[in-house]
């Protein structure tokens, strides 16, 4: 796949303080690029620099090859920018909000009926159309804004924190859209605190501290990168001394727990696994080829939250 | 002409630019412009109905043509000094809220990262104000009919005088916008912009009076009193092209005393006199000049600002 977004050694300051310091990120086109870290990381300024909001103090930044110091008003064209917060204006209807920024895009106005009704169909706000857009709650208001984002169809959709301040109900159809928007393959690049969010839906991560990138790929790489040990769970049936005495021989396993019976005639073994998956694979082969009765083989789910709880506090390193 | 009007299709363009859609109906939605408009006609009407008690009882009820023509003269002034000063005073305000209003409510960077050039986000803002102010001159206009009604005020000064009351809404709507540009607040926007207008308005004939008679007194023992004129003559002109209550003044002045709408020749020393031009002329050349100054300001403070 080819890069949509590219940033290059990406250097953002105020005054003395350097927000973004010599950032490198490259998102491939129908990515959904979570991109994750704690308040005040450099995430609203990555994304304001890629957005041609802010001017950058070092590095390049591309947007389908093209400059953000450059071709500002093409970069715009090719993106949809979704804030942190909700630029309300109190005194327009649903539709004509629509209305309003697709003629900003240039979209003529007998496209912009058309254009307006499936947007709305999409963010399912079909029925309040007329209502003021200061009438809707704030889910329905950040729905609208998402709509607001595709009205020139662009290819990349830039998310600053979509799900924040929603309730639970709201976050799961903001999700839901962008997983639907991503079929219709639009790439999209949103930053989040929400880390089940990014663990559910996204293709590609990247772990933005203190203005630097600690940590970027997929959530199973990062996974790896940070627990290589994986927690594996098996159960036999009947007595588990020849799985125990195969493992302990393995040099790929490490900590064995035997947790005894665990119902009737069935044992429990767990221990860390050091491998990829085909490794893990064969490790499998080997213990059903070696006779053991398994009726359980599983490896543990490893938590994103404890991913970016041990990159952001240095732990990689 | 025509090749030119084809490629820049002003019309199209107005009627393209977004934001002026936006701003009038977001303008006439709701009660607000409506009771403005009202008010404002009250307002005018009950001015009018006063003037015309106090002439009617003086005169008799307008026995003669002179009086009729008097009548008629000032109802025209009373209209159009409230008009003036209420342009002078509504122009800014409508604009100074322009830019500064979207960073508030935080649309800035949303039609920042569209198409939307910053050309026709301060242009739109400014002809979406401006028409509000026609609208509001427009309605004025019955009123203003009962002055044609009696006589004593020709079609040249109607023209006239409302071409002054545009330029200055283009102006002082311009100078609104400019304080917009890089003010966050709209309400300091507008104290500021309200403040540089009367500084403009009535600052500067006081000013001006002042230092003529500086001038005057510091010249008085000067032989040559042709030096002492034209400095007079120069400076006092550019003042009154320079304030649009000096100028409507000066130049209602010159047609009642010169008769003449255009030139008229001032003495200078012991000659013929200089030809010189009505301030109106010289104020329909600045303003429309300074307009497009504070304008190319604010667009670019509005482009720079987009990016910081």
């Amino acid at each position: 796949m080819a890069p949509i977004i590219e940033i290059k050694d990406l250097t953002k300051k105020y005054g003395l303080r350097t927000a973004v310091n010599r950032l490198n990120l490259i998102v491939e086109e129908g990515d959904i690029y979570g991109f994750v870290g704690p308040n005040g990381a450099g995430k609203t300024s990555t994304i304001r620099v890629i957005c041609t909001l802010l001017q950058l103090d070092g590095g390049e930044v591309f947007v389908d090859g093209h400059s953000v110091l450059r071709e500002p008003r093409d970069v715009r064209g090719l993106i949809g920018y979704m804030p942190d917060f909700f630029g309300v204006y109190d005194d327009m209807k649903v539709w004509e909000y629509l209305d309003f920024f697709g003629a900003c895009y240039h979209i003529p106005a007998v496209e912009r009926q058309k254009l307006i009704e499936d947007l709305l169909e999409l963010v399912d706000l079909s029925h309040r159309r007329d209502d003021m857009v200061d009438q809707l709650s704030r889910g329905m208001k950040q729905r609208l804004s998402l709509a607001r984002t595709l009205v020139h169809d662009p290819k990349v959709l830039i998310l600053d924190e979509p799900a924040s301040g929603l309730d639970p109900r709201a976050r799961v159809e903001i999700r839901e859209l962008m997983r639907e928007l991503s079929r219709m393959g639009k790439t999209i690049f949103f930053s989040t605190h929400i880390l089940s969010d990014v663990s559910e839906i996204c293709t590609r991560v990247g772990i933005i501290e203190n203005g630097e990138m600690v940590a970027t790929g997929g959530i199973e790489d990062l996974q790896q990168l940070v627990m290589p040990h994986r927690q594996v769970r098996i159960t036999t049936l009947g007595p588990a001394e020849s799985a125990g005495t195969l493992l302990k021989e393995h040099p790929a396993v490490s900590e064995i727990v035997l947790n005894g019976a665990s119902g009737a005639n069935r044992n429990r073994i767990e221990f860390e696994f050091v491998g990829d998956d085909e490794a893990l694979s064969g490790l499998l082969s080997e213990l059903i080829g070696r006779g053991v009765r398994l009726i359980h083989f599983s490896e543990e789910t490893r938590d994103l939250e404890e991913v970016f709880m041990r990159i952001t506090k240095g732990l990689v390193s | 002409m025509s090749a030119l009007l084809r490629r820049f299709r002003p019309v199209s363009w107005i009627r393209e630019n977004p934001v002026i859609l936006k701003e009038m109906r977001s303008r006439m939605r709701g009660w607000r412009s409506f009771l403005s408009l009202t008010g404002f006609i009250i307002l005018l009407g009950s001015f009018v109905g006063t003037i015309y008690m106090t002439f009617a009882s003086a005169n008799n009820a307008f026995p003669g043509i002179n009086a009729r023509k008097e009548f008629g003269q000032a109802l025209f002034y009373t209209i159009y000094s409230i008009e003036l000063v209420a342009v002078c005073l509504i122009s800014p305000s409508l604009t100074a809220g322009g830019i500064a209003s979207e960073k508030e409510s935080q649309t800035f960077d949303l039609l920042r990262t569209t198409l939307l050039s910053a050309r026709a986000l301060v242009t739109g803002k400014l002809l979406a104000a401006i028409s509000f102010v026609l609208l509001l001159l427009f309605a004025t206009l019955p009123i203003l009919s009962i002055a044609f009604m009696f006589g004593g005020v020709t079609v040249s000064e109607l023209l006239v005088g409302t071409l002054i009351l545009i330029l200055t809404a283009l102006f002082f709507g311009a100078i609104g916008l400019f304080y917009s540009s890089f003010i966050t607040r709209a309400r300091i926007a507008t104290v500021l912009s309200q403040g540089t207008v009367v500084l403009i308005t009535i600052g500067l004939p006081i000013f001006a009076l002042m230092s003529i008679s500086i001038i005057e007194v510091s010249t008085f023992s000067s032989p040559n009193s042709v030096i002492r004129e034209t400095i007079l003559l120069i400076f006092g002109w550019l003042i009154a092209i320079a304030s649009p209550v000096a100028t409507a003044v000066v130049t209602e002045l010159i047609l009642i005393e010169e008769q003449s709408l255009f030139f008229i020749r001032v003495p200078i020393g012991s000659g013929n006199g200089v030809l010189t031009p009505s301030p109106w002329l010289g104020f329909v050349a600045l303003y429309p000049l300074l307009t497009v100054l504070v304008m190319w300001l604010t667009v670019r403070i509005v482009r720079r600002t987009a990016r910081q």
